[in-house]
């Protein structure tokens, strides 16, 4: 079926995918109610050992728990890409690109698990915070946290698919995710950019990461290092040529898998 | 003798596997360093730039023995995962072979591969913070890695165990590593935890472990910071039996298929 209709059906089918895949492994959800008042609390000490006063302070304790929500919200999402190396490897793609869909439709079934994971990990780890804590969590403007996490949960989506397509031929993609759930918050913004030295703030600008990790930390804080109108402009406009470029790599992708018989890049 | 046998058969099997895993090991083997410069970089943030070495240092050896009971916790559990899926497990417990020793034996490679991975990063962290004249530490941390890392395979037999009941590896070496790595001083002294989990660090055997090999490394040990570890043999023996009344009581008479 073509058209907006078989559109709508097939992201409907990937929706109930992710749905049945998460409902199947509960054993998932209680072990991640577990660990992560733990994770939270190792992520805490593991930062503040440095200054272990900033336990007292409720600026910095909030701050840092959107911090590491940040890292939950990234992580997440990123894992999502080892999905379609598995399908690749279960022979499961190329019979889902013959019913017409695409790449970033199948991600959307396990982009439902990572969403999933973000409400239990995310919710826990505030909900540790304030409790086990004790932070006052604040968002400085709600407005602009609500449409800084529809914009990252866009731009992470669209990162993943590209990042799939890249790792789609990789036996452990999973190395290349581990270091880079890491790397790609911690480097651009997701660290309150108000605590880092100034030459620090002058370079973290030209990760283009940070026009989408920085508005979350800066709506919770208050603190923008640019002006949110200069930043949400910038972050749509690098969603928008993720978009495009996600499309182009696919394309790239199946004309590849055409000639060669395998989907790889490399 | 024949159990030795099919110890040293199988540890150079794994030996094997490892081998052929070389990226994996350049992986594991930058962790730490990715980790603890990351935790430096907003340390020196926070403090204006008086964030000292050594605490970089402490954490450097925190990260690296993480790593290593994470490895180790996850190894066993994908052993047992991946000894379900092809059928391995199956084979192993009709065979003469104790599954015992072959679990042991899988372990004990794995340790030594770890050993190998916390010199390298070691050497690295002491040279730049104590001086290079400090090197010779490490090689009595290697000594003192091999006996204390035994009571560890216990531990890694009851993850295995789990991991037959519950069939998924990950869910249980994730809850398993999140506990582990919060309570054990890895990264931060055990004095910043509740007091309830600064008693769970305390019997774990980790913390003993990472902050004997940092005392040796940094020339601070004194003899009596080893007495724990007469204890920790405890978890060997635990280990042994749980996973004895796993195998007896759930493996044998439910069958270890997929």
């Amino acid at each position: 079926m073509r058209g907006k209709e078989g559109f709508i059906g097939r992201a409907m089918s990937e929706l109930e995918r992710g749905l049945t895949t998460y409902s199947r492994y509960r054993v998932w959800l209680l072990t991640d109610l577990i660990s992560w008042p733990f994770w939270t609390l190792f992520f805490f000490l593991s930062f503040l050992v440095y200054s272990p006063t900033l336990l007292s302070s409720q600026y910095h304790m909030n701050a840092f728990t959107w911090c590491f929500f940040v890292f939950v919200f990234v992580s997440s999402f990123m894992w999502s890409s080892t999905s379609l190396a598995t399908s690749a490897q279960e022979g499961i793609l190329e019979y889902v690109l013959l019913t017409g869909s695409s790449i970033r439709q199948h991600l959307l079934g396990r982009m439902v698990i990572s969403f999933l994971d973000l409400a239990v990990g995310g919710s826990v780890l505030l909900l540790i915070s304030a409790l086990g804590f004790g932070t006052r969590l604040s968002i400085a403007s709600p407005l602009l946290m609500a449409l800084a996490l529809i914009q990252a949960a866009a731009f992470f989506y669209l990162f993943s698919s590209i990042l799939a397509s890249l790792l789609v031929s990789l036996r452990s993609p999973w190395v290349v995710i581990n270091v880079a759930q890491f790397l790609v918050p911690f480097t651009s913004g997701a660290i309150p950019i108000e605590v880092l030295p100034p030459e620090i703030q002058q370079a973290i600008i030209y990760s283009p990461f940070f026009y989408i990790v920085h508005p979350i930390i800066a709506s919770a804080t208050g603190v923008y290092y640019l002006p949110p109108k200069t930043i949400f402009l910038i972050g749509g406009l690098l969603t928008l040529s993720l978009y495009f470029l996600s499309r182009v790599l696919e394309n790239l992708l199946l004309k590849r898998a055409l000639r060669l018989g395998r989907f790889t890049f490399f | 003798m024949r159990s030795l046998n099919q110890l040293s058969g199988i540890v150079e099997a794994e030996f094997k596997v490892l081998r052929r895993e070389a990226g994996i090991f350049l992986l594991i083997m930058s962790m730490p360093f990715m980790f603890s410069l990351l935790s430096y970089g907003v340390g020196i943030a926070l403090t204006g730039g008086q964030a000292p070495p050594t605490l970089w240092f402490y954490q450097l050896i925190g990260f690296t023995v993480l790593v290593m009971a994470q490895v180790m916790s996850s190894s066993s559990a994908w052993y047992f995962r991946r000894g379900m899926m092809t059928g391995r497990l199956e084979y192993l417990l009709a065979s003469p072979v104790s599954p015992l020793v072959a679990v042991f034996s899988s372990a004990l490679a794995n340790m030594a591969f770890n050993i190998a991975y916390f010199i390298l990063v070691a050497s690295i962290g002491v040279a730049l913070v104590f001086g290079a004249q400090y090197l010779l530490n490490v090689l009595a941390v290697i000594l003192f890695l091999g006996l204390a890392l035994i009571p560890v395979v216990g531990f890694n037999l009851i993850v295995g165990v789990v991991t037959i009941i519950f069939r998924e590896p990950e869910p249980v070496s994730n809850v398993i590593n999140s506990i582990i790595s919060s309570v054990s001083g890895f990264t931060y002294p055990l004095v910043l935890l509740p007091r309830f989990l600064q008693v769970v660090g305390t019997v774990l055997p980790y913390s003993h472990i990472v902050n004997t090999a940092r005392d040796i490394l940094s020339g601070a040990f004194q003899p009596a910071s080893i007495y724990p570890f007469p204890f920790m043999v405890g978890y060997l023996i635990l280990g042994v039996l749980v996973y004895r009344l796993g195998e007896v009581n759930y493996a044998r008479k439910r069958g270890v298929h997929w």
